[in-house]
């Protein structure tokens, strides 16, 4: 049997108000191999956010289990699986989020930096990856002088940097035109193609969930049966 | 990684820009405050340590042992001139002179008063003490004969410059009373109280058969060259590079000791500048601790992200303690050199005194602040090593960081 790239059995994450439970994902089973370019397509608060950041260790479950390469991630201590998540996981956010104070090439580098890469290495690799992101010549521009999609892009270029196993993407494309936001799933396609990547992204954009390897839909905290 | 971590901390530093700017003025003003402070107690020591030791003490005593607690009349170093030459001789020492001391009684016409003699080598003494300069009338001591009395005396006794005087004084050895005429050749002014109404500066060898001695004081003073001895600002140096010359049955007193209500207010004025050190500085964090409460909570979400990407909590928080790090060497840097300037300013003008009595001297001449170097930057090196512990409070915030919550944060 092979292994799973991620594997999530049973899982639950329930949120408490003052006033009753809120079930933002219930019972779900799903497994994700390597080169997955897969979409958790849903309305919003279907809980493809929340199912992202318990695959990301950002966030854990009120029940079930969470494998990575077979290895359960909830055993860790929270020190062990931000190192398991510098290693194996990169980040794409609806927001960009990059740092303001760092410019593209040092965003670029920092998951690198974390790592403990020598620097003339770190240099290289952040120029390699922003040519294949389109961006070089832009090396030196802090994010406040770019456009979104040129920001977003640069989001892209520090998730794959490091040479993650997994890219997860929350709604990349959200906050960018039509236009930008199809190249960007281009972008993430062919690096998915040429370089294996395993890419989980949540969308609400029918034009993104065409070009998903393998869709799971989500509504109410449930996979939908496709 | 540091130098990544460097450049993060400069430039989030600058992200508002006026914010740094006002709490790095908290803290240079906080430390140049400080360090001209620090610089006007300086200044006030050294005038202070100058008074003591110019107008009487010297920098150093010698003494027959037990002489210094018990003032004893009979305690006399014997064999004087030898002992001088001696004491002369010893690396360091730059000046000595004998004195000898006595109860006696001043009198003029139907007027008497009780003073104390002094008796004096007039060629050395001016050497260690600065009565010549302090001549307010008449001339300093030329022969045996002389005298030299305070303003204030002087005008008890209604005495002028060639005015005469009866001193009488007890024999040492037998007890037996011997008078002697002087004539008044100096009137001075001291800012030593004592010199002024209760002194009579005469010839050692009038002092010699005043109290039936010969070849003998009460004490030799020492001053030393600055280049070996500063003794000013470590006089335990003194007793550490004369102890083992010393000759047996004598015993040598630093200006700490002959000064003890100087050393004592100087002790005093340490700890209240390290009283005023911690309440500056605490008031100074309360600044860079609520400064540094606004920059994690602006920059919650940004946390969340470099925590997302695998940034440990405790990278976080060197991160941030190195922006105050960085914050506070910057103003501690900037305190130091404006306190430097304010310094300079005013040793250059001077700050006026009007009479004031501190430690039994009167401090008449304007006092000019002596920038004491070592200790301010053992204050602004003590202050940094202090930020780590301030940012203590404010990143409890960051270890606690949720990250789900802090990327929603906005």
């Amino acid at each position: 049997m092979t292994q799973s790239m991620v594997s999530c059995k049973k899982i639950k994450k329930y949120f408490e108000t003052k006033s009753e439970v809120v079930k933002a994902l219930d019972d779900i089973n799903l497994d994700i191999e390597l080169g997955d370019f897969i979409a958790f397509a849903g309305p919003s608060g279907s809980g493809k956010t929340t199912l992202l950041n318990l695959i990301g260790m950002l966030d854990s479950p009120t029940d079930g289990d969470i494998q990575i390469r077979g290895k359960s991630v909830l055993d860790l201590d929270r020190s062990s699986q931000a190192n398991l998540r510098k290693r194996e996981i990169g980040f794409i956010f609806q927001a960009y989020n990059l740092i303001p104070v760092l410019t593209v090439r040092e965003n670029v580098e920092y998951v690198m930096m974390l790592q403990g890469q020598p620097a003339e290495e770190r240099h290289q690799r952040a120029s390699e990856v922003l040519e294949e992101v389109g961006l070089a010549g832009l090396e030196n521009r802090r994010p406040a002088e770019l456009s979104g999609g040129q920001q977003q892009r640069v989001a892209v270029a520090r998730a794959i940097a490091s040479k993650p196993a997994i890219v997860l993407a929350d709604e990349p494309t959200a906050n960018l035109d039509s236009v930008t936001g199809v190249a960007l799933i281009d972008t993430m396609e062919r690096l998915n193609r040429e370089h294996g990547l395993t890419f989980i992204f949540s969308t609400h954009d029918p034009r993104v969930m065409d070009r998903a390897s393998r869709l799971v839909r989500l509504k109410d905290g449930h996979i939908q049966p496709s | 990684m540091m130098s990544f971590i460097l450049t993060m901390a400069w430039r989030n530093l600058w992200r508002q820009k006026r914010r740094t700017l006002i709490t790095l003025a908290a803290i240079a003003l906080g430390m140049a405050c400080l360090v001209f402070f620090m610089s006007l107690m300086r200044g006030f020591q050294v005038r202070l340590i100058g008074l003591g030791t110019q107008t009487m003490k010297g920098e150093a005593q010698l003494h027959v042992t037990d002489y210094q607690k018990t003032h004893e009349t009979n305690l006399l170093i014997s064999n004087l001139e030898q002992t001088r030459e001696k004491a002369q001789s010893w690396r360091g020492v730059r000046a000595v002179t004998p004195r000898l001391f006595s109860p006696s009684l001043a009198a003029m016409g139907d007027r008497s008063v009780s003073v104390e003699l002094i008796g004096v080598d007039p060629k050395t003494e001016p050497n260690i003490s600065n009565w010549k300069e302090r001549i307010w009338k008449g001339r300093y001591l030329e022969k045996p004969g002389d005298i030299m009395i305070g303003k204030k005396l002087a005008e008890k006794l209604e005495l002028d410059i060639g005015g005469k005087l009866v001193l009488t004084a007890a024999d040492i050895l037998n007890g037996e009373l011997n008078s002697q005429l002087f004539h008044v050749s100096g009137i001075l002014w001291s800012q030593n109280p004592q010199l002024n109404q209760y002194s009579a500066i005469i010839h050692l060898e009038d002092a010699w058969v005043l109290t039936g001695t010969h070849d003998a004081a009460h004490e030799i003073a020492l001053v030393f060259d600055s280049s070996l001895v500063d003794s000013i600002k470590n006089p335990s140096v003194i007793h550490h590079t004369l102890d083992s010359q010393i000759p047996e049955g004598l015993e040598l007193h630093d200006w700490r000791e002959l000064l003890p209500e100087v050393a004592l207010m100087l002790k005093f004025q340490d700890f209240f500048l390290m009283l005023s050190f911690l309440m500056i500085m605490f008031l100074v964090a309360l600044g860079m601790m609520n400064t540094m409460g606004m920059a994690i909570i602006e920059r919650i979400r940004e946390f969340g992200v470099l925590q997302a990407l695998g940034t440990l909590p405790k990278l976080m928080v060197r991160m941030v303690m190195m922006e105050f790090l960085l914050m506070g060497i910057c103003g501690a840097l900037f305190g130091v050199l404006f306190g430097w300037i304010v310094t300079l300013i005013c040793q250059y003008t001077g700050i006026p005194l009007n009479q004031v009595e501190v430690s039994g001297f009167v401090l008449t001449e304007p006092l000019y602040p002596a920038m004491d170097w070592l200790r301010a930057w053992m204050y602004a090196v003590m202050f940094c090593a202090l930020i780590p512990i301030f940012t203590l409070i404010p990143v409890q915030r960051i270890t606690k960081l949720d990250t789900v919550r802090a990327l929603r944060f906005s």
